[in-house]
């Protein structure tokens, strides 16, 4: 009963604090659409690093992922006048750079070429990590960067809806409901991309799941 | 404190999962020169975007100044056509003014009626006299086709748009009539 009250408690929680976040939005992008472009800097702050995240993680490619994800923050910018706010504008700005990586990834679907951003230092205290060396020959790094070839490896090896949805839910850890409304399908169409594109990655990665 | 002990104690002795292993692509983060270059190159590309905003805002309305005077002429121009025309038409179907009836006759002083090109060119092709006279006649009987008219006075030999009008309506075979008296248009 705690517990349930617990989640409950917390559920509230996190609803609320995203309201409150999608009203600072709604105020900043009305500012930029009176005139203020000072206030869409503001909104490439908040958003940058994730929106850059799921790109990267769509692309596995640093650079191609810099150039979509300015490109979709551009686009965003010279259409900034037709949000009017029937969805949150966390939503609008995923779908933008979502869909922004699908054109881009299909455009460039015969031409694979990888380029990783380093792991952070924090990562190697990772318990995850930690567990992997116990059997693991070669060194942390080797592990780490070994971990990292094949992850994005089996990623890319999914289909592009099916990798957009694991990388929305299980890196960026979006709601199943967020992705569907990013991803203008339903909801029980994000699950069952999420099975499939899961039981695919456990074949692939089976030797690391141990 | 003591249920998170326990939360890493019991992780430990699980297997790692998928869920794990996808969760350390979050650490697969770029550096801050990386962002740094980021904000500078997005920067520029945002103000390139608002200079060509505002620069094919400037450009329609200063395209639409420029434009306006001729447009607005043309309009007036067309309508002012389409008005005439409208008008032309429904004197030439049935109220053209006398003065403006076309007719034919063979008669040896008859002057030479300038008409249209195409309407001469086919006059000429049908064989019927470029002497033919033109002049205003009074209407003595008129049927579906054509009417019968009788000379009253000499045709006004005006380039007016009546004129013109009819002689674009004229059909060659029904120019001649027999009594050669016949308008046609």
């Amino acid at each position: 009963m705690h517990n349930s009250k617990t989640v409950a408690e917390s559920v509230i929680g996190v609803a609320s604090e995203n309201s409150s976040e999608a009203a600072i939005d709604l105020q900043l992008v009305k500012e930029v659409q009176a005139g203020n472009v000072r206030a869409f800097d503001q909104l490439i702050r908040k958003y940058r690093e994730r929106l850059y995240s799921v790109i990267y993680n769509m692309t596995a490619n640093r650079e191609d992922s810099a150039d979509i994800t300015q490109e979709a923050f551009i686009k965003a910018f010279r259409s900034i006048k037709k949000f009017h706010g029937r969805s949150s504008f966390f939503t609008w700005i995923y779908r933008i750079a979502v869909n922004t990586a699908i054109t881009h990834l299909k455009k460039r679907r015969l031409r694979k070429y990888f380029s990783f951003d380093n792991m952070q230092e924090e990562g190697l205290e990772s318990e995850v990590l930690n567990h992997l060396m116990t059997n693991a020959e070669s060194s942390r790094s080797g592990v780490l960067k070994e971990l990292q070839e094949k992850l994005n490896e089996a990623l890319q090896n999914l289909s592009i809806n099916h990798r957009t949805v694991v990388v929305l839910h299980e890196v960026e850890g979006l709601s199943h409901q967020e992705i569907a409304d990013i991803m203008e399908c339903s909801e029980g169409t994000v699950r069952s991309r999420l099975h499939y594109a899961k039981q695919q990655l456990q074949a692939e990665l089976s030797h690391y799941l141990k | 404190m003591e249920i998170n002990h326990k939360h890493d104690q019991h992780k430990s002795d699980q297997k790692v999962t998928l869920e794990d292993l996808l969760k350390l692509k979050r650490l697969e983060k770029p550096s801050e020169v990386f962002w740094n270059r980021f904000d500078r190159e997005l920067q520029e590309k945002t103000w390139s975007a608002l200079v060509e905003k505002v620069s094919i805002g400037e450009r329609l309305q200063k395209l639409w100044r420029v434009a306006l005077v001729p447009l607005a002429t043309a309009c007036l121009f067309v309508m002012g056509f389409f008005f005439f025309e409208e008008v032309g038409n429904s004197l030439g179907m049935s109220q053209i003014p006398q003065e403006d009836i076309i007719a034919f006759d063979d008669a040896n002083n008859a002057p030479i009626v300038e008409l249209g090109g195409d309407s001469i060119k086919k006059l000429e092709e049908s064989g019927a006299s470029k002497n033919y006279v033109k002049k205003v006649f009074s209407i003595e009987e008129e049927t579906s086709r054509f009417r019968r008219v009788l000379p009253s006075h000499p045709m006004h030999t005006g380039s007016g748009r009546g004129v013109q009008f009819l002689a674009a309506k004229l059909n060659p075979q029904q120019m001649i009539s027999k009594s050669n008296l016949n308008l046609v248009f």
